[in-house]
């Protein structure tokens, strides 16, 4: 017998073996049932930058085989009930293919024949995203708060880096809550912020390049600094300051109502280390600023509530409760002079009360025709909302246009807008009503926004796993420099106590 | 010979000794460890795991711990591993012949720091801490003894190091106790052989000691704090306080190593051979009864788990059991559990106030309140599922996820319809060993909502929600919040008319008892006037002189024994309070009367302010 001629047989052999398995099934039935699939991508309007759409089969079947394949280039074939698409491929795929539609066509072997199922259409858009998000990972805690840390992921990929964990920071029997984080223009300067909360906590800033900590907690103001926004080009930070309580429904799907008895808004010269007030008002709740993309315009809400005993914190509280769907929130801006550094009269742009609703998180698109908000039935912390969804007002027309695809029957809050204006990330607690996550939407030149998709993971299942929550989704064109152990000994550190100017 | 039955002896008293202050203590107490924490044997839960240091350590130790769902098997388990311990201790520090007893120390030690926990077991954070230092020295020594059967220098440094590297991220601080008996060891052959070629380990070891731990806390992990990374994965106790106590097994073991690290029997067997016989045997003896001293001792505290063991599988009668076999005061947890008891036996009415009462502080070293250990289950039977379900979440934030919180927070989802909540915690039931079958049982009701509405079990806790929603908060502090729940409702629904004249009568408040109790007897008008509300009525009436009771269908048994009581507080009323106290109670102390005068509320409003804060 031949040795070397045997080798080279079973070689072939081998290899033939291998093809046969990766090979698309010859014989198949079609079937028009739809196929099960989780997380659900199908008719979305992808980036062509995005990580690989991972996704799970949830009919069952004894062999699953899945083509991925578009107009240009190369298939991918990805065996298994768990699609895990490789990155390298992927991103080779959707670069040769921008504007084009996406394919996944899936077989599954149930018995001894194999069964094709209607294929799964999405289309690649020519407009990239931003190549990071920043969000926050947390419970969706109620009093009690442990372990969270601030992420920043990347959109092409599934790298995740942790920005900071509060474990760096807290011993056992003392947490610390890190919140807030914000961005001045996408991150293109290197400027940021976050808040951290407990014993020696602060406000850690990132500013040309150093970091340093600084206490806003002003002697003069009603409470510390809260919601940040930073001015686009100019070296201010525009901040709420709350006076927040949390409360409990005995029986309301709601579960959880947080809201301002107090809260008003302030500016801090980062460079003097200065606050001035921009409202002071008892009768009105201002609070989550935002600035337009050229700074002349600081977009916020306010509510009108005006306490019965307006001294007295605790029956102001108590009365704020009593009165929790009552108060309701209308879009409001003022113009900023940036030559003469200030802010002119209060212009409402959108009465939410007057239809009985409450609008919150203004957010101005990038070129500066659109405004992006979130409206429920009452109060400004609508994560908690089932009622919340988001909205669109053209701001050139004051009318709000429809974007009821990218809704749910359950709460969508926090919004931003990708630096490009072609898509907006937001948190929405749809597939659950418990836990947030979160999803993109294509907003094309048209102005229409189109069916969101959930964030993609790895592992296709990981969001079933998952008893985190993300919130607070940023946009970002480069990563943060630093890391958490830089973050967490500036966070140690001694603050500079801002001063209050008149 | 002698030395063979000593040694068998100590065996035998060990096995008998540990099983008893295991098992025989209190089984509950096992399953409480099992119910606390979570083992999936899937590779996301074992990733998740590695993320933290000592993350091997608290895999295994969740696996272990997961047998306690069978107290028995657990018990079992721990005590072979407990063997293991001393036999490994045994070989390692050569202690045989007399010595041997002397092995039992870590044992011993161990058993005590799963033993003297306690209420500390609703406080701890590492994942299968019952096991954690089981693991752990197992892991130093086992160190220690391939430390010491390398012979050549380089090899033993390469070893040391490599220890330190790979078990530090894996094991925690117990990697450190390894590399730290390593040290002593290169120090002892140092100093007897007074080479300088030897002063290589401790000046090898000593550095890696100190900053492996430090560059795995720069460069690797990101979710410890700096003043936690020499002792990963040991418990949270305080340094201060009583439980400073607690680390008491921990200096034992730490001593007992370091000892038998520098210790040189031979010469204690040549000079002092009487010393090298009885010193060990007296030392064995007297661990014994140091871990039977420090453990930790509570008949209220194992009533508790017991009641609530019971109360979780919704058997009433042998809550009341437990509640008759109580002689002492019991703790707010005790009372509140026979009250539910009570009322889901439809007994609350006649026989309250037939059961001891009281406000026994819980024995535990830290303040703890009773809704952090069974918030969840009073809730959920008393229909406060958004309550449930908050105290579902606070527990999986501060200790993560276990059987415990998952299985309410399954329950209360379904009861609010949240299925897909409810279904997220029930499939990870289903990848246990031992929840299984619980989460299999429910999953039809996650499969079929429709049947939730159908089923008794259900039914029971879905009548009790038929209140009007408030937004307030319980401000941690259940029983107040369960009372003014109860009896400050604005429109008492029928469904809740028992339960709101119940708690109006524990809040003293006679405003709200009359519409109450007026309304009960509206709604069951062929029903007997329970016992406690016609003591209620009497009294309240004699107090106020404002609602007419002639005629009231009230028992012939109560009237006259309200007389008596009236007749008895006549004769005594210039007695002493606490004379006077004995005397009602002595007589009258299973009525509603002697409820009334003489047990006070414990949760005054500045005790509630301090407990919150606390």
């Amino acid at each position: 017998m031949d040795f070397k001629n045997n080798k080279t047989v079973l070689l072939f052999c081998l290899v033939m073996l291998l093809t046969a398995c990766n090979n698309i099934p010859s014989t198949y039935t079609e079937s028009t049932e739809k196929l099960n699939i989780y997380p659900d991508y199908s008719d979305v309007f992808i980036p062509s930058n995005i990580a690989p759409l991972n996704f799970h089969i949830n009919n069952d079947a004894s062999s699953y085989l899945t083509r991925i394949y578009s107009t240009n280039g190369k298939s991918i074939l990805v065996k298994g009930k768990d699609v895990q698409i490789r990155v390298n491929d992927w991103k080779t795929l959707l670069y040769n293919n921008k504007g084009h539609d996406l394919f996944f066509e899936v077989y599954l072997k149930q018995g001894k024949s194999w069964t094709k199922y209607p294929l799964l259409t999405n289309h690649i858009t020519s407009d990239s995203i931003d190549n990071y998000t920043v969000y926050r990972n947390i419970q969706p805690l109620y009093t009690t708060y442990e372990d969270m840390s601030i992420n920043q992921r990347n959109l092409e990929n599934f790298d995740v880096d942790v920005l900071i964990d509060n474990r760096l920071y807290s011993a056992d029997n003392d947490p610390h809550c890190i919140n807030c984080h914000s961005f001045q223009n996408y991150n293109s300067t290197g400027n940021m912020q976050l808040h951290i909360r407990g014993k020696n906590g602060g406000t850690v800033l990132a500013f040309h390049n150093k970091l340093k900590k600084i206490n806003l907690k002003v002697l003069g103001l009603k409470s510390g600094a809260v919601y940040p926004a930073w001015h686009p080009t100019l070296n201010y930070i525009v901040y709420s300051t709350n006076s927040i309580g949390q409360n409990f429904h005995s029986k309301n799907p709601d579960k959880v109502e947080v809201m301002d008895s107090r809260s008003d808004l302030i500016l801090y010269d980062i460079e003097k280390n200065e606050v001035t007030k921009i409202t002071d008002s008892n009768d009105w709740l201002e609070t989550f600023p935002y600035w337009s993309p050229d700074g002349n315009y600081l977009y916020y809400v306010a509510a009108h509530f005006k306490p019965k005993q307006d001294s007295i914190e605790t029956e102001i509280q108590t009365e704020t409760i009593f009165n929790y769907e009552n108060i309701k929130y209308n879009l409001i801006r003022k113009h900023f002079d940036q030559k003469t550094m200030t802010f002119g009269e209060a212009d409402t742009i959108f009465s939410a009360s007057t239809i009985g609703k409450s609008a919150t998180f203004p957010r101005v698109s990038p070129d500066g025709r659109y405004l992006l908000f979130t409206m429920a039935n009452y109060g400004n912390f609508h994560i908690w909302h089932k009622s919340s969804d988001l909205y669109l007002m053209d701001l050139a027309t004051r009318e709000l246009k429809n974007i009821d695809v990218v809704n749910s029957p359950e709460a969508e809050s926090y919004h931003s807008w990708s630096s490009n204006g072609r898509w907006i990330i937001f948190s929405s607690r749809r597939e659950d009503g418990t836990y947030t996550r979160l999803y993109i939407s294509y907003f094309d030149n048209n102005g229409k926004a189109h069916k969101p998709f959930v964030l993609p993971q790895k592992d296709p299942l990981f969001y079933k796993r998952d008893f985190k929550s993300y919130n607070i989704p940023e946009f970002i064109v480069k990563p943060v420099k630093t890391n958490s152990h830089k973050l967490y000994r500036v966070a140690c550190s001694e603050a500079e106590v801002a001063t209050l100017t008149k | 010979m002698k030395v063979k039955i000593l040694n068998w002896s100590a065996f035998g008293v060990f096995i008998l000794f540990a099983l008893y202050m295991t098992l025989g203590q209190n089984p509950d107490f096992l399953r409480k460890l099992q119910d606390l924490d979570l083992f999936l044997f899937n590779g996301p839960f074992f990733l998740d795991s590695m993320h933290q240091v000592g993350g091997l350590s608290m895999y295994l130790s969740s696996f272990l711990n997961q047998f306690f769902f069978y107290p028995l098997l657990g018990s079992l388990l721990l005590l072979i591993l407990l063997i293991v311990v001393c036999l490994l201790t045994a070989k390692l520090f050569k202690l045989k012949g007399w010595l041997f007893p002397l092995a039992f120390i870590p044992s011993l030690a161990l058993l005590l720091s799963m033993t003297e926990l306690g209420y500390m077991i609703y406080y701890q954070k590492v994942d299968g801490f019952a096991y954690n230092n089981i693991i752990g020295v197992l892991l130093a020594m086992t160190g220690l003894w391939a430390f010491q059967k390398l012979k050549k220098l380089p090899a033993k440094v390469f070893f040391a190091i490599s220890y330190l590297l790979v078990a530090y991220p894996l094991f925690g601080a117990y990697s450190l106790l390894g590399g730290l008996l390593m040290l002593l060891v290169s120090l002892k052959n140092y100093f007897e052989t007074k080479q300088r070629t030897a002063l290589i380990l401790p000046i090898a070891i000593l550095p890696s000691l100190l900053l492996i731990p430090i560059f795995y806390y720069e460069f690797v992990f990101e979710q410890i704090a700096f003043s936690d990374i020499y002792t990963a994965v040991l418990p949270n106790f305080k340094l201060n306080g009583s439980e400073i106590l607690l680390w008491m097994p921990y200096l034992i073991i730490a001593v007992f190593f370091i000892v038998m690290a520098l210790q040189k029997w031979n010469k204690l067997q040549t000079k002092q051979p009487l010393l090298h016989k009885i010193v060990p045997a007296f030392v064995f003896l007297s661990c014994l009864t140091v871990v039977y001293v420090f453990s930790f001792k509570d008949k209220n505290f194992n009533t508790e788990l017991s009641m609530q063991a019971a109360s979780e599988n919704e058997n009433w009668d042998k809550v009341l059991n437990l509640a008759r076999k109580q002689q002492e005061e019991p703790t707010r947890l005790i009372v509140l559990n026979t009250n539910l008891a009570l009322y889901k036996l439809g007994l609350a009415g006649d026989k309250m106030y037939h059961f001891k009462n009281g406000n026994k502080k819980m024995k535990s070293p830290r303040m703890i309140l009773p809704i952090q250990i069974a918030g969840t289950l009073f809730y959920y039977q008393y229909g406060l599922t958004n309550y449930c379900n908050k105290w579902c979440m606070e527990g999986m934030v501060e200790y993560g996820l276990s059987p415990s919180v998952l299985k309410y927070f399954v329950l209360s989802s379904l009861l609010n319809g949240e299925i897909k909540v409810a279904k997220k915690c029930n499939d990870v039931l289903l990848s246990t060993l031992f929840d299984k079958a619980w989460a299999l049982k429910y999953q039809k009701y996650i499969d079929h909502p429709e049947s939730i509405s159908k089923a008794q079990e259900f039914k029971n806790i879905q009548v009790l929600n038929a209140y009007d929603d408030v937004l307030d908060g319980d401000y941690g502090n259940m029983e107040a919040f369960l009372k003014n729940h109860f009896s400050h409702l604005r429109v008492v629904p029928k469904e809740l008319s028992e339960l709101s004249v119940l708690f109006s009568l524990e809040t003293k408040n006679i405003e709200r008892f009359w519409p109450r109790f007026f309304q009960w007897v509206r709604l069951n008008p062929t029903k007997k006037i329970p016992i406690h509300f016609q003591e209620a009525a009497l009294l309240y009436e004699r107090l106020e002189h404002k609602v007419d009771l002639t005629g009231a269908p009230f028992d012939v048994a109560v009237k006259a024994n309200f007389s008596n009581y009236m007749e008895m507080v006549q004769q005594y009323g210039s007695y002493p309070e606490e004379s006077l106290k004995q005397i009602s109670y002595n007589r009258f102390g299973n009525t509603f009367w002697h409820y009334y005068f003489f047990v006070k509320d414990p949760l005054s409003k500045e005790k509630e302010d301090k407990e919150y804060k606390n």
